[in-house]
């Protein structure tokens, strides 16, 4: 009987500890981070090699003024989200372009911007290698 | 017996010897029941079935060479590997594999790619079933995108795993 409630105690504990990193760290990072969208995954290739297909990368609020050229920008679309590099700030645009293409994007509106990702240092962005596939393949399959 | 006096203690080594073979925590074989048996023979078809199938999986080493310009390709003669040859940003080269099941069972085609390439290669197809007695091809494409850096080399590995599906 004593191994059996420990055997439940422990599932309980796991469960909680799961139900905690799941719920509570999108949650976390969003009031940390100041945006709804604090994670995002890398789908194409087209800033590589600084950011791989299949990288999770951490999205921060910036506001209009924060922006910087050759910051990495996430904005909204049609299309859903994009992610690329600020080529340069107009006072009602920016232009982005990722690295690996040869033309720029079309003009992005401020308010589209949802954040820029957070840096590991002063050049390099965070970004956890393999863990966005979850999400590349979730969209992929399911 | 062999023994000395230290103080008012007598150390023998003989009675220790005699202690430790007549423990009583001798260990005692176990006898495998039949759901231990069963298992390992399970895991032993699974190893063996992996073994044979990263045996049997056609391994290529893939490269790229990323050269200075607009549009130029330098195009190389090897066909043993996937040797994608000189390109320079904003060119691409296609190579194909062409595969063959000469077996009456159809098999699953599984390919995993790994290396600095990885992210520039597009395959035509990943995973798909090669019915008996057929073949396919699989169309390798590497773009060489404008953050390529000069005159580095890319390599790679590619695999193609064939897992027999006889229910298919």
């Amino acid at each position: 009987m004593k191994k059996f409630l420990s055997f439940i105690l422990n599932a309980i504990m796991y469960l909680a500890i799961v139900g905690v990193i799941v719920w509570g760290l999108p949650r976390f990072l969003t009031y940390k981070l100041g945006t709804s969208y604090p994670i995002a995954a890398i789908t194409s290739g087209s800033m590589w090699p600084v950011l791989h297909i299949g990288d999770l990368v951490f999205i921060e609020k910036a506001a209009k003024e924060d922006l910087r050229e050759g910051d990495i920008v996430v904005w909204q679309n049609e299309k859903g989200f994009t992610i690329h590099r600020v080529f340069a700030l107009n006072e009602k645009t920016i232009v982005t372009k990722g690295d690996g293409n040869f033309t720029n994007d079309d003009p992005v509106k401020y308010e589209d911007i949802i954040g820029r990702t957070v840096y590991r240092g002063d050049t390099r962005p965070l970004r956890i290698p393999y863990f966005g596939y979850i999400s590349v393949w979730s969209a992929k399959f399911l | 017996m062999i023994g000395r006096r230290i103080g008012g203690l007598k150390i023998s080594m003989e009675d220790n010897i005699i202690q430790t073979i007549s423990s009583p925590e001798e260990p005692r074989r176990a006898r495998w029941t039949w759901g231990e048996k069963l298992l390992a023979a399970f895991l032993a078809l699974v190893f063996l079935f992996v073994f044979y199938i990263t045996l049997d999986a056609n391994k290529y080493s893939a490269q790229v060479r990323v050269i200075e310009g607009e549009g130029r390709v330098g195009i190389n003669p090897t066909t043993e590997s996937l040797d994608f040859g000189d390109l320079s940003p904003g060119t691409s080269a296609i190579r194909r594999i062409e595969i063959k099941n000469d077996t009456k069972i159809p098999m699953y085609v599984m390919t995993a790619h790994f290396g600095s390439i990885n992210d520039l290669m597009k395959l035509s197809k990943s995973f798909f079933i090669l019915p008996a007695n057929s073949g396919d091809k699989i169309e390798f494409t590497v773009y060489m995108p404008a953050s390529a850096p000069k005159d580095e080399t890319l390599t790679g590995r590619v695999f193609i795993f064939k897992i027999p599906v006889p229910w298919k």
